[in-house]
């Protein structure tokens, strides 16, 4: 892996892994051993996080495209090496909120996958990408329950932060949906667009 | 005459000059490709050595084939500037030179072409021994100064350049410039190749910049009477005559202040990535040791930087300095061993195996109590680890006895386990928190944090191997603190050092028990405990030595200073914000 190209993003746009169940097995240890040096740096690339989460899900069962796609990271990492987060002086303190979904991005089970990231300031603090446990039947339903677990988030780290003496009263959260926004508008949550 | 005796000719050295004038005779040669894309963005050296004088020029070429432009353009000037005519050129068979427009060249001017014989290199010997020189000298040029591969051109450049003012001619014991040009060189500009240099702003910048840029010297012009640099600055390569050099041993200094060169190296890191090839070949298995000898840049396709024995950018260590090594060196053993009987047989070991017990008699940890029917005893073992620093070097034996938690029953030896882990979003926050109201934070560890958890069950643990008391053989341990290997003991550890700082008046956090606050007027001081590992930082900087001072009386610390590596995570503190990767 040494000698290989630099690829520009960690996962192709138009990479879907499935079961891929006829293809050619790959050493099981060795592609867990991988996802979990992958999984470890997620804690300081939020980049390569849906890309890491995504080849994740076939430990079980790892088949070539598998190890292909995990690979494609790697050779985006070689590029990137010198990258990090940037947690800049001067910014106000403010925690901000985004949540996004997409809609059935599992071919398997077709249940969507949540990403949210909070901010604090200028400084990103926290990120998550995770499948949903249960299946959406539309978008605004996807995008209503990372909504809800990118306000649980917000919910601890308001907690936080209060502990370091800072209070934090309105948190914006935002989310690209109208109808998961008009959802959280009925049920009377405390936080506003 | 037999067939199987015949051997290659001797080829005798000639003792007498060939020719009588410059230009008689031109001897030429190709080396390459190189690896490495020079900056130019050659691969490709022409030399071309005169056969009276042995002045010697080089060109860079892309490819092979511009070999005959690049010979052409020279031939007329040198032709011009010594106004008499190229006699004869002699080269080896390579297509390069045996082609067509070389002849119609020759034909041309009346140059007579002179071939060495096939693989006869010998023949061509006054180039290739050139080559030699030239390649040699410019390698170590890039050695020692640990240059990236990309400036070998400059490096073979300033060899060329040097070369020609210093080598003596045998025979006519002067030097190739001198019977070239007919003068004596003027050596006095000449300057440690890869020295840290100032160039002069001239003019390119108004005032509230400095004057001058810190740069690299990389050579002379080869066009005009300036010297070749790499402004650190504007990352360009200049040639300029507003020069200032600091020759001192850029080595010797470097040791001293990694710190504020390491983003220099990084950026000329950058700039290797771009330029320097991408086909490094990962397969080492076959390396032999007869391509580790050959030349570098020549044959590195197999070698890869795992394959050398010791470290590269050491550089050579003198005597002095391996004395100021052993000091400590002697005393820390290079192996890992398996076994206790191993580590016994290993005076380093045994010393470090009875430090750790002297740790649990300063500690308290256990009590002798003859052993009952009944006592459910855990075994013990010893772990071996040898502690590298950042180069990989083995700076420290470490020997920990832990207790064979494995076979502790939930109920009877241990109650609840957990450990005291911070989330790492809490920790970023705490960083990004920090950032913002502009206060530092620090790191410490607590030296065997386990061994100062109380224990509340009775747990007996056999004597340890290697080290049992002959005179009470059947006696075992009695825990009254924890010990590694131990289910309760992350939670021992947890439980004392919270009670202990509740007890400084400490407020535990409300989600985040991992989390110690205290305020103190308008001041705050936040405390992050990871296991044994401490992060904290404080408004004001009274607190924080408050805090370390506490610490340190009620337990075994090892103040780390300013957070800078902390669960393979780096940060970096600047000025203006803070850095993680």
């Amino acid at each position: 892996m040494d000698s290989c190209k630099e690829a520009s993003t960690p996962i192709a746009t138009s990479c879907y892994l499935d079961a891929d169940e006829h293809g050619i097995s790959v050493d099981q240890t060795k592609f867990r051993g991988l996802i979990g040096s992958l999984l470890y740096l997620t804690a300081s690339r939020p980049d390569i996080t849906f890309a890491v989460c995504m080849c994740a899900r076939f430990q079980a069962n790892p088949k070539e495209s598998h190890f292909n796609a995990a690979k494609r990271i790697l050779k985006y990492l070689k590029g990137t090496t010198n990258v990090g987060l940037w947690y800049p002086n001067e910014a106000t303190l403010n925690l901000k909120g985004y949540s996004d979904s997409d809609f059935a991005g599992c071919k398997l089970d077709r249940k969507s996958t949540s990403g949210t990231c909070h901010l604090l300031g200028a400084s990103l603090i926290s990120w998550n990408s995770k499948k949903q446990a249960c299946v959406s039947l539309s978008t605004a339903e996807a995008e209503y329950i990372a909504a809800g677990s990118c306000c649980a988030q917000i919910c601890w780290l308001k907690q936080q932060l209060s502990d370091f003496g800072l209070k934090v009263t309105k948190v914006p959260l935002f989310c690209d949906n109208t109808s998961a926004i008009n959802l959280t508008k009925k049920s009377s949550t405390s936080f506003t667009n | 005459m037999s067939k199987g005796k015949q051997t290659k000719t001797s080829f005798k050295q000639k003792q007498f000059l060939s020719t009588t004038r410059p230009l008689e005779m031109l001897h030429m040669d190709l080396f390459g490709p190189s690896r490495t894309m020079s900056i130019g963005g050659n691969y490709y050296g022409l030399v071309v050595v005169d056969d009276f004088s042995r002045y010697t020029w080089t060109l860079f070429l892309v490819t092979k084939d511009q070999a005959f432009s690049a010979f052409m353009k020279l031939a007329k000037i040198i032709q011009n500037e010594k106004n008499c005519s190229i006699a004869a050129i002699k080269t080896d068979h390579g297509r390069e030179f045996q082609n067509e427009n070389f002849e119609m060249f020759c034909e041309k001017f009346g140059i007579q072409h002179n071939f060495s014989a096939p693989r006869t290199p010998q023949q061509n010997e006054v180039v290739e021994r050139k080559n030699r020189a030239l390649e040699e000298i410019a390698r170590t040029l890039l050695n020692e100064t640990n240059f990236p591969k990309y400036l070998w051109a400059d490096a073979v450049n300033t060899a060329c350049y040097v070369l020609n003012r210093v080598l003596i001619r045998p025979i006519l014991k002067k030097t190739p410039y001198e019977l070239f040009k007919g003068r004596k060189p003027n050596i006095s500009h000449f300057r440690v190749f890869g020295c840290k240099c100032f160039i002069l702003n001239n003019g390119k910048d108004n005032l509230g910049n400095s004057k001058a840029d810190e740069g690299i010297f990389l050579g002379y012009s080869s066009q005009s009477h300036a010297y070749r640099a790499y402004n650190k600055r504007t990352m360009l390569i200049e040639e300029t005559v507003h020069i200032t050099f600091d020759e001192t041993n850029q080595k010797m200094q470097d040791k001293h202040k990694n710190s504020a060169d390491d983003e220099e190296t990084r950026r000329l890191q950058k700039l290797t990535e771009i330029v320097e090839e991408q086909n490094k070949e990962l397969d080492t298995a076959e390396l032999d040791t007869a391509k580790r000898e050959t030349v570098e840049w020549r044959v590195p396709r197999n070698l890869s930087l795992d394959n050398v024995i010791g470290q590269i950018n050491k550089g050579v260590s003198t005597r002095n300095s391996l004395n100021l090594l052993c000091e400590h060196m002697a005393f820390v053993s290079q192996i890992e061993p398996k076994t206790v009987q191993e580590a016994l047989n290993d005076s380093n070991w045994i010393s470090v195996m009875q430090e750790e017990l002297n740790q649990f008699t300063r500690n308290d940890v256990w009590s002798l109590v003859p052993k009952t029917s009944g006592m459910n005893v855990i075994g013990t073992k010893w772990v071996f680890r040898n502690k590298m620093d950042e180069q990989g070097i083995i700076v420290r034996n470490k020997a920990r006895l832990v207790a064979k938690g494995y076979n502790q029953e939930e109920g009877i030896d241990y109650d609840e386990t957990y450990a005291p882990v911070a989330r790492i979003e809490a920790v970023r926050l705490l960083l990004a928190y920090a950032c913002l109201s502009g206060f530092k934070l620090f790191q410490m560890d607590v030296k065997s944090a386990f061994l100062n958890g109380f224990i509340n069950e009775e747990v007996y643990v056999t004597q340890p191997p290697g080290f049992e008391d002959h005179k009470l053989p059947g006696h075992v341990y009695k825990l009254k603190k924890a010990l590694y290997g131990l289910k309760q003991a992350p939670r021992q550890w947890y439980e004392r050092l919270s009670n202990f700082l509740l007890s400084k008046n400490y407020q535990r956090g409300q989600v985040d028990k991992t989390l110690f606050i205290k305020n103190s007027e308008n001041d705050i001081i936040l405390v992050q405990v990871y296991v044994d590992d401490i992060i904290f930082g404080s408004t004001n900087e009274l607190l924080c030595q408050e805090f370390v001072l506490d610490m340190q009386g009620e337990f075994e610390m090892s103040m780390m200073g300013e957070l800078n590596y902390f669960l393979g995570l780096q940060i970096k503190q600047l000025q203006n914000g803070t850095f993680l990767n």
